[in-house]
C-alpha cells in the first residue's frame, strides 16, 4: 500500500512536472535560407609611379593626361613620354585590382577594348594595341586580389593640330578562368 | 502532509480523467474541457514580416520561413530589404523580422528568448542581434515584454573563400521563449 502510495505520489509530480513545462515555455522555428552566387569584381587603382586617377578605386576612373607635347614642356606628374620620327607616346602606368568571392577560379583573363574608334592616334593597354573593334587579350592569367600594373600608352602624330582635344574610353573585362 | 496531501488530490484527479477518456463519454468532454483550458494558459510565439525585412513566407505563425534569394559579394543582394555589407574576406547579409510573444492566461507580462541554430554551420556565422547563434541556446532577449511585436537583426556571416560547392544555406532558428 506505501508502495502504491509513492508510486502515485512520484506518478503525479511527473505528470505536475511535465503539465507545468508545457504551459511555461513556447518554442518557434524560422526556417533561413539563402543562395550565394560567386562574383568577381575589378576596380582601378593609382599607380604610384604614374598618374594620379580620378575615381581611383572605383570601376569607373578616369586618366588625365594633361596637355602633352611632343617636345620639351611640363608633363603631369606620372606621365611618360617618349618622341619618335612623326609621333610621340604618352603612357602611364594603372592598376587593375580584380577581386574574387565564393569562386574557385585560379586566375583571370582581362580583356580591353576602345570605347569609339580612333583613326588618328594608337592605343595600347600592357603593351597590347587596343582599338574599338574587338576585345583584345591583355593577359589570360591574371592574379586576384593584387595590383597590377597595365601601362596605358597614347600614340599622337606630329601631324596633330596643337590645342586638339584627345578623348576615349577604354573597356575592361576581367573573367574568372 | 499539508504539503503532499494537495498534490495527492491533484494527481489523482488528472489521473481519473486519463482513465475516463477510454471508460466514459461524460468523463471525455469534462478532460476536453481540461486540455483547452491549458491550451489557453500556453504562450506561444510567432513571427511576422517587419515593415523594412524580408517577407516571411508559409507555415504556422511559429513555423515560418525567411528567404534571403540570392546574395553576391560583388552584386549584392537580389531580394527587397536584404542588405549585403562588404568586408575584407567576408560579406554580410542582413534583414529584419518581428517576432511576438503571446500568452493566454495573461499571467507572463514579459519572457526571456532563447535562440540556437536547429544544426550546425561550419560555413556561415548566424548572428541574431549581435548574438552568435550555435546549436546550444543563446540568450537573445532577457526581458521581452510579452504582447507587442520587437524586431530582430538577422546577420549572417558569408567567408568570400566559400565556392560553389557551399553556395546553399539552409538552416533553421529555433527560438525557445519562457515567461519570467
Amino acid at each position: 500500500m506505501k508502495k502504491l502510495t509513492l508510486l502515485t505520489i512520484f506518478a503525479a509530480l511527473l505528470m505536475i512536472s511535465s503539465a507545468a513545462v508545457a504551459q511555461t515555455t513556447a518554442s518557434g522555428t524560422l526556417t533561413v535560407t539563402a543562395t550565394v552566387n560567386g562574383t568577381i569584381s575589378l576596380v582601378f587603382n593609382s599607380d604610384p609611379s604614374g598618374v594620379a586617377l580620378s575615381g581611383t578605386g572605383t570601376n569607373a576612373a578616369t586618366l588625365a593626361f594633361g596637355t602633352v607635347q611632343a617636345f620639351g614642356g611640363a608633363l603631369t606628374a606620372g606621365v611618360t613620354r617618349v618622341a619618335g620620327a612623326t609621333s610621340f607616346t604618352v603612357s602611364s602606368p594603372v592598376d587593375v585590382f580584380v577581386d574574387k568571392a565564393n569562386v574557385a577560379s585560379a586566375n583571370y583573363t582581362l580583356k580591353a577594348q576602345l570605347n569609339a574608334a580612333d583613326a588618328v592616334n594608337t592605343w595600347s593597354v600592357g603593351g597590347v594595341p587596343v582599338t574599338n573593334a574587338a576585345a583584345a587579350t591583355i593577359t589570360a592569367t591574371g592574379a586576384y586580389t593584387s595590383n597590377v600594373p597595365e601601362t596605358v600608352a597614347l600614340t599622337i602624330p606630329f601631324s596633330t593640330a596643337s590645342g586638339t582635344n584627345i578623348s576615349n574610353a577604354i573597356n575592361f573585362t576581367a573573367t574568372a578562368n | 502532509m499539508r504539503f503532499v496531501l494537495p498534490l495527492l488530490l491533484f494527481g489523482s484527479s488528472l489521473m481519473t480523467d486519463g482513465w475516463a477518456q477510454r471508460k466514459g463519454s461524460s468523463k471525455r468532454t469534462s478532460t476536453a474541457i481540461s486540455m483547452k483550458s491549458e491550451t489557453e494558459g500556453t504562450i506561444s510565439v510567432s513571427f511576422v514580416s517587419a515593415p523594412d525585412g524580408v517577407a516571411l513566407t508559409g507555415g504556422a505563425s511559429g513555423q515560418r520561413s525567411l528567404n534571403l534569394g540570392t546574395v553576391s559579394n560583388a552584386a549584392g543582394a537580389q531580394t527587397a530589404n536584404v542588405q549585403v555589407q562588404k568586408l575584407p574576406g567576408r560579406f554580410i547579409v542582413s534583414t529584419r523580422f518581428g517576432l511576438s510573444i503571446q500568452d493566454g492566461s495573461q499571467h507572463a507580462t514579459s519572457a526571456t528568448v532563447l535562440a540556437a541554430l536547429a544544426v550546425p554551420d561550419s560555413a556561415y556565422t548566424f548572428r541574431l542581434d549581435g548574438v552568435t547563434l550555435e546549436t546550444v541556446p543563446q540568450l537573445v532577449q532577457g526581458q521581452a515584454r510579452v504582447g507587442p511585436t520587437f524586431m530582430h537583426r538577422l546577420e549572417i556571416d558569408v567567408p568570400t573563400s566559400l565556392t560553389e560547392k557551399n553556395s546553399q544555406l539552409h538552416n533553421a532558428i529555433l527560438f525557445q521563449v519562457i515567461p519570467n
